[in-house]
């Protein structure tokens, strides 16, 4: 990190792949777009290059990465407003009522989390992607710990109830 | 952990974006550098108090500081240099005028007598008045005129006031040189 802020550019390469699934994830998971999911992260990176000076140790790093991936996500979905959003009622219900395989039940949960409010499914992307704990999730997005644990609570009462009306006897 | 946890996490699996994804960002990297826009006013400022160039800030600051301090003490012992020696010229002055006071009270003032010798001054209005007040004798002849000596004392007498005025105006002039002495002397302390 010392060479990369020394100017290396090489290490600035290395940075950057050891950080962008990271990124690249929170911004694809939460905008569901790959490409400006890949938009989002090169902005970060970019302003990551730009700030470098200012990073003090490799946790820190992705503390940092984390917060202004997550604050640029917020800003990408005001700019997107003309995008029609998608509310949990209206998200189809599968065709299959068998107990579903992993994939299908995956591409449902991501479909629903996409209807939850903007700070509710960064705390879940940050909560079950990065396996973050509510203080650190409390930190990252600047918001009380018991927001957060709220917004927990409450997308997964709500994901639970969906996936059960949907699955119907399926223990989730 | 329930099931529900367990599909969350399958769900938000970490993903890999583009292979090119970190060349990509050099390359944007390499291109925001290239059109960088020229420094505002305030980048130069702050670059201006940069480390690299603060030492020398402060060194051309102290040596100036330096300078004026200087210029300032010498100037200020060069007016206090002036002033001793137009002070000094001025007490010169001061003694000789004094010195031609002393000389001319000397020459004009009378010798001063011993105390048996001196006999009380009579002014010639006080003789006048003394002889008006004394009673004429019947036999005696009335004076037209008043004689000739008479005159000449009152004449004399006119004199010795007028040498009088000049002493008191000497002697006040004598006192305000040795004033001003003085004052010359402790720079009016």
């Amino acid at each position: 990190m010392s060479r990369a802020s020394a100017g290396d550019q090489f290490a600035f390469a290395d940075l950057v792949r050891e950080n962008q699934a990271m990124i690249f994830s929170i911004a694809y998971h939460f905008l569901r777009d790959r490409s400006l999911a890949e938009e989002l992260a090169q902005e970060v990176f970019l302003l990551l290059h730009q700030n470098l000076s200012s990073i003090k140790s490799p946790a820190h790093l992705t503390f940092w990465l984390r917060k202004v991936t997550s604050h640029r996500c917020i800003d990408a979905t005001r700019r997107l407003q003309a995008r029609p959003q998608l509310y949990l009622e209206d998200v189809p219900e599968p065709a299959v009522e068998d107990a579903p395989t992993d994939p299908m039940l995956s591409r449902s949960l991501q479909k629903m989390v996409e209807s939850l409010s903007e700070n509710a499914r960064l705390v879940l992307i940050l909560r079950y992607q990065e396996d973050l704990e509510p203080t650190e999730i409390a930190e990252t997005l600047g918001m009380p710990l018991n927001t957060v644990k709220s917004h927990l609570k409450r997308s997964l009462a709500t994901l639970r109830e969906k996936l059960s009306r949907t699955l119907g006897e399926v223990n989730v | 952990m329930s099931r529900l946890d367990d599909e969350l996490r399958v769900a938000f699996k970490r993903e890999e974006p583009s292979a090119d994804f970190a060349a990509r960002v050099l390359a944007r990297i390499a291109e925001a550098e290239n059109r960088k826009p020229a420094p505002t006013l305030w980048q130069r400022f702050r670059e201006f108090f940069s480390p690299a160039v603060m030492p020398w800030a402060v060194a051309t600051a102290a040596l100036l500081l330096i300078t004026a301090v200087a210029f300032i003490q010498f100037q200020s012992r060069f007016t206090k240099q002036e002033g001793a020696i137009a002070r000094s010229n001025e007490n010169q002055r001061l003694f000789s005028t004094s010195e031609a006071v002393a000389t001319v009270k000397e020459k004009t003032m009378p010798k001063v007598m011993p105390e048996s010798e001196k006999q009380p001054m009579q002014t010639v209005s006080h003789r006048i008045i003394k002889r008006r007040i004394q009673p004429r004798l019947p036999h005696e002849p009335t004076k037209s005129r008043a004689p000739e000596g008479e005159i000449a004392m009152t004449r004399k007498s006119k004199g010795e006031l007028a040498r009088d005025q000049l002493y008191k105006a000497l002697a006040i002039t004598s006192e305000l040189l040795q004033e001003a002495k003085e004052i010359a002397l402790t720079g009016g302390r």
